[in-house]
């Protein structure tokens, strides 16, 4: 089966746009990276399991980090819970057979989305802060299947779809020194097709870096 | 600050709101069954029972069967929706089988993530029982009666017709013709007035007058090529002289014959 989506050129522009965003800066901006689980929920916990992924950030923290402004992007491949799913058609009221069995197989999901969001810190003791806030989803996914049903038809199926949704977002911060903080952060996502067709609410548990361009006042 | 922190709270009640539990095992989604049983009726139909395992995580939207004369028959072979649902069971009733075959049955089930389907039970030589005939009956007669009984031979009985279900059975003085709603071989059809009989009904008309609708016609597989009718007791008008004469038929016979 061949893909026509192909995430890694795509990352690729990201990566170097983030990076010439974070040089060009003159403000207090930081450049970030975290490392994620991904676990689907709802609809897309029932196909899909759990995966790992990277994802990319810029920042930028007002009010002497009080408040967080991020914009940053993710990409994740999942793979799928169940080799075959047994599927089903409805025909007509009045037509015999009603039901008409089929299958979805070989199923391949790719999303990528970008995300902005601003937290607020909520705590602080001397270098660990918690904050909390909430943000916007907007990008792309794509899958393809083997789907068939019964005496009927067998298709590959090749779906694009622009995705956009809402999250919310908590993280425990820790200031290693001036220009280095690691985090652990916690994201629920909630998006959905932009035709209302599918669900792809998720949690993403994951750690991370972000690296302040100019050096913070201590 | 306290409003920000009210609409962050609203926002997160919304989010989980519309999140739905993840099943451990991805098998938990889709709904199990099992095919319990065939069972055979006196009046030659069979009553297929299955079970549901589990429904899955999301209530069962259909269950039903599947028939073939071949082994683990395909879910749309014979399709049909269970018509009785108790609980976890739920039944339903096939008819008109041919004797001289073996049938094979599964029970199916679909929620709204997908369907499951069991593997089959098996039922054969399936009859009417004999003792459900009211009237006994010496083969080959026709019994016409009003005020008087006539009884003539069959002289000549067709086979009946694949394509249209329906024959003639003639004595020396009358014929009697029989439209089913489908090639009959076992079981107890019920007399109509319709034109186009269903899958349960009779029409028979007696010198070109139509049986009166609700009375039984018992049919019985002699071999594959054979069936033997019986009728007790059916009424049908005729008009003698310009006056509507009721009379009753009683016949047993042979198709063909």
């Amino acid at each position: 089966m061949k893909f026509c989506f192909r995430p890694h050129k795509h990352l690729t522009k990201f990566l170097l746009f983030f990076i010439a965003t974070g040089i060009c800066n003159n403000t207090y901006g930081q450049l970030g990276i975290v490392a994620s689980n991904v676990v689907p929920r709802g609809d897309m916990g029932r196909l899909f399991n759990k995966a790992n992924t990277v994802g990319l950030y810029y920042g930028q923290n007002e009010a002497y980090d009080a408040i967080k402004i991020r914009v940053g992007f993710l990409y994740t491949n999942l793979s799928v819970r169940k080799d075959t799913v047994p599927v089903y058609q409805v025909n007509s009221s009045n037509s015999n057979p009603l039901i008409v069995p089929g299958y979805l197989a070989e199923y391949r999901f790719y999303m990528l989305y970008f995300y902005t969001d601003v937290s607020l810190r909520l705590w602080r003791y001397n270098n660990f802060s918690l904050y909390a806030g909430i943000g916007l989803d907007a990008g792309t996914s794509h899958n393809e299947f083997n789907s068939g049903y019964e005496h009927v038809s067998n298709d590959t199926v090749s779906n694009n779809y622009n995705i956009a949704g809402l999250r919310i977002n908590s993280s425990i911060e820790y200031r290693v020194n001036a220009q280095l903080d690691i985090f652990a952060e916690s994201t629920f996502n909630s998006l959905s097709t932009t035709d209302k067709s599918n669900k792809l609410s998720h949690y993403t548990f994951g750690i991370g870096l972000g690296y302040h361009i100019k050096k913070r006042d201590e | 600050m306290n409003r920000t922190l009210i609409a962050c709270l609203l926002v997160i009640v919304f989010l989980f709101s519309t999140c739905k539990k993840v099943e451990k095992d991805v098998n938990n989604y889709y709904p199990k069954v099992k095919t319990i049983s065939a069972t055979k009726l006196p009046d030659g139909t069979v009553r297929v029972t299955g079970q549901i395992v589990s429904g899955g995580s999301t209530p069962i939207k259909y269950a039903g069967f599947c028939m073939d004369t071949k082994p683990n028959p395909d879910m749309q072979q014979n399709q049909v929706l269970a018509t009785n649902i108790t609980e976890d069971t739920f039944t339903y009733i096939y008819s008109n089988f041919d004797a001289f075959k073996k049938y094979y049955f599964r029970a199916w089930v679909a929620n709204t993530n997908g369907y499951a389907i069991d593997s089959d039970v098996s039922a054969d030589k399936i009859t009417l029982d004999i003792s459900l005939v009211p009237c006994q009956l010496n083969i080959g007669i026709l019994s016409l009666t009003d005020t008087n009984t006539i009884i003539e031979a069959f002289s000549y009985v067709a086979p009946v017709n694949p394509a249209s279900s329906d024959f003639n059975a003639y004595t020396k003085n009358h014929n009697i013709y029989f439209r089913f709603g489908r090639v009959p071989f076992s079981g107890i059809f019920h007399t109509t007035d319709a034109d186009y009989p269903d899958n349960s009904s009779v029409m028979i008309m007696v010198d070109g007058n139509r049986a009166a609708a609700g009375a039984n016609v018992y049919v019985r597989q002699i071999s594959s090529t054979i069936i033997e009718l019986t009728i007790c007791q059916i009424t049908y008008k005729l008009n003698v002289g310009g006056i509507d004469r009721a009379f009753t038929l009683n016949t047993k016979f042979w198709s063909p014959g």
